[in-house]
């Protein structure tokens, strides 16, 4: 069974490197039949790492989130997953290179990090650690998501300012809609991100005997959650708009990866498992 | 009886030229009545701003593309204009010529959206004029087709290739929804209502026209439901709008730098999109450097136009295969046309001597011979004709061999008498 999962990792990775090529020609070359097929392919890599989720989870006897190999994965997966929905709900498909991107640098890590390891830790079978981790790297999905937008906005705004009629302009959707998609991204960031807080604030000092409010994990993660509420909150009041919430979503991830950075190598913390 | 076809267009003359000839409906009509007289069976007349075309089907062989220059030159005579300002089609290359010009590439802004429509009023007015046989028939249905082909299968009619329309495409670039945007227009000129009617299919919650001469102002307001203001209070509304569209003929700056951006203080990062499309500069260019001010020019926008025509251009390949095909498949059906009364007059006349010839022989034959002798000369004839009707039929079934099919047909009837009553003689 171990090969087995081996194999179709590998084999996944084939299908992400698919879809990136089909969204990266159709980009670049508006080929027609990768116009018409590369909605395909995303789908079948989506469908394989489904499959691929499950059957790991069922020979692990835990949800698959608890080592590198598994998080990257899982990362990639939510990445594809929900620019997927976006495609679907809004059919703006010039985006999608930049996310598939994304999570085919995450798929090669997964790959090449590749352990199958049953024996965890008891506390990371337990079904509140899972929704504790996986809600939490949901939002970090979707805080990525909001700062590529942010990127793209920035390409586009370039563009226009400049009069560089190429690729970006001719692909991208308009400003408008990249600061609706960065901002709704990053409302939902938040929403999962309370969540895992919340579940974490109950759950981890019942299973914990060493926890404590001053750990550098729980410190980091109260100082993103506060600067995109912050963020969130002058959005709405009107006073982060255009470049400004663009911005912001782009410093946003920079905090987010200083501050793992910093609770994950700098200091002691009761949340490392690895 | 030939398609032949002549055509005046920009690639023949000047506008002026183009707009004399211009004829009506009526006056089509009436050509149609003129033209059925004495030199074409059915056909069609195209006539637009940019192009004069008559195609037909000739009641002769002698009647030439010449013939209708001049009757169309008697219809309406114009000072300067020659028969050197048509172009002459026959056959084959009057049907590629149409197929052309329902396509888009022949037109003076490649991928022109209102050619379609504009051949299929022609082929209505000559349908209605009785003007339309089975040949133009044909020719309409895969005229039509190609050009909804066209549109579905090539990208010939996108993008923008007008400045005001290429501007409303970089305003698309910045805003996805106009309910709650607003517009400034300066000027009343053709540029300004171009970019206005363009404008106003964007829905935009307001339009506010302005211009020196107040009637040209309001009428342009008027046409579009939007709000003239005086030119001398337009700046005041400059904070409030998100669009700006200047094209007046004015020799200087009506909005310098300064203006832009004190107003730009009071926007609060609202983006303010500014479309300078006069020439020469409304306004100065420097505002461009200006966060949240989107300044393009004439020449920006140019780029856009260039980059599209480039586009289009790449298209005419494919466009030109399709035509090629739609060519092969009129022709062989035309051709077959021509060819079948022939090959079964040819056959028919072989037939009339075997009979003959069976009937003379019959009285001296036994009853259980007359069955097998009257199989054995229809197998006899059927050999001898199968390989020359076979060959004319595939000659004339392959649509690029018109001319030699029609010379071969001609010849069998020639050498064999096949118009005549009685054949064998």
């Amino acid at each position: 069974m171990d090969s087995f999962i081996n194999i179709l990792n590998l084999f996944l990775l084939l299908f992400y490197i698919l879809s990136f090529t089909s969204y990266f020609l159709d980009f670049k070359n508006d080929l027609p039949f990768f116009k018409n097929s590369k909605r395909i392919f995303l789908f079948l890599t989506i469908l394989i790492h489904l499959i691929f989720i499950v059957l790991l989870t069922n020979e692990l006897k835990h949800f698959p989130i608890t080592n590198k190999f598994e998080i990257f994965s899982f990362i990639s997966f939510s990445i594809v997953f929900t620019y997927f929905l976006i495609e679907l709900l809004t059919d703006i498909k010039g985006t999608g290179l930049f996310l598939l991107a994304f999570s085919l640098i995450l798929q090669f890590q997964s790959v090449f990090l590749f352990k199958l390891n049953p024996n965890v830790l008891p506390i990371l079978k337990s079904i509140p650690m899972g929704l504790h981790i996986s809600t939490a790297i949901l939002s970090y999905t979707a805080f990525s998501i909001s700062a590529v937008y942010g990127i793209l906005y920035f390409l586009l705004y370039n563009s226009i300012k400049t009069n560089k009629f190429g690729l970006y302009f001719n692909k991208l959707p308009d400003l408008e809609i990249l600061e609706k998609l960065s901002f709704t991204a990053m409302s939902i960031g938040i929403i999962l991100l309370s969540i895992a807080i919340i579940i974490g604030i109950i759950w981890l000092p019942i299973a914990f005997t060493n926890f404590n409010y001053y750990d550098p994990k729980i410190i980091s993660t109260f100082i993103v959650w506060i600067f995109y509420v912050v963020g969130i909150i002058r959005k709405e009041l009107g006073n982060l708009y255009g470049k400004k919430l663009i911005r912001f979503a782009i410093i946003g991830l920079f905090l987010i990866i200083l501050a793992s950075m910093g609770s994950s190598f700098f200091t002691y913390s009761f949340h490392t498992f690895d | 009886m030939e398609i032949i076809g002549i055509s005046l267009s920009y690639r023949t003359c000047s506008v002026d030229k183009r707009e004399s000839l211009y004829l009506t409906n009526s006056e089509i009509q009436e050509l149609i009545t003129i033209l059925k007289k004495e030199l074409l069976l059915e056909g069609i007349i195209i006539s637009t701003c940019n192009r004069t075309e008559i195609l037909g089907l000739t009641k002769n062989d002698s009647i030439q593309p010449i013939d209708l220059i001049n009757e169309i030159l008697k219809f309406k005579p114009i000072e300067n204009l020659t028969t050197d300002d048509f172009l002459k089609f026959f056959n084959c290359t009057a049907v590629k010529h149409i197929l052309e010009v329902v396509s888009g590439i022949d037109s003076l802004i490649i991928g022109d959206s209102q050619i379609l429509g504009q051949v299929k009023d022609a082929f209505i007015l000559s349908e209605n004029s009785k003007f339309l046989g089975t040949i133009f028939h044909r020719i309409e249905q895969i005229s039509l087709k190609l050009g909804k082909k066209v549109i579905s299968e090539t990208i010939l009619g996108e993008g923008a290739v007008s400045v005001s329309y290429a501007a409303i495409k970089v305003i698309e670039k910045i805003f996805s929804h106009f309910q709650n945007k607003k517009a400034l227009i300066i000027g009343a000129g053709e540029t300004a209502e171009l970019a206005a009617l363009h404008l106003k299919e964007l829905n935009l919650e307001k339009i506010y026209i302005t211009n020196r001469t107040r009637e040209k102002g309001e009428n342009l307001a008027d046409k579009i439901s939007a709000e003239f203001i005086e030119f001398e209070n337009f700046d005041s509304i400059i904070q409030e709008i998100d669009i700006l569209i200047s094209a007046t003929s004015s020799p200087n700056y009506l909005i310098n730098f300064d203006q832009i951006n004190s107003f730009r203080k009071f926007r609060r990062g609202k983006p303010l999109v500014i479309m300078d499309i006069a020439i020469p500069r409304d306004i100065d260019p420097k505002v461009a450097n200006l966060d949240w001010i989107f300044y393009h020019d004439v020449d920006s926008l140019q780029k856009i136009i260039d980059q599209n025509i480039e586009k289009r251009k790449a298209e005419i390949p494919k466009i030109k295969s399709f035509i090629q095909e739609e060519m092969v498949t009129f022709f062989s059906w035309y051709n077959t046309l021509q060819i079948i009364p022939t090959l079964k007059n040819f056959r028919d006349f072989f037939e009339e001597i075997r009979s003959d010839e069976f009937e003379k022989i019959k009285n001296k034959l036994l009853p259980e011979e007359i069955e097998k002798v009257e199989n054995m000369t229809k197998r006899l004839i059927g050999r001898i004709l199968h390989n020359p009707t076979i060959n004319l039929k595939k000659l004339s079934e392959d649509g690029s061999n018109y001319e030699k099919s029609s010379k071969y047909s001609k010849m069998l009837i020639e050498l064999f008498n096949l118009n005549k009553s009685s054949k064998y003689e």
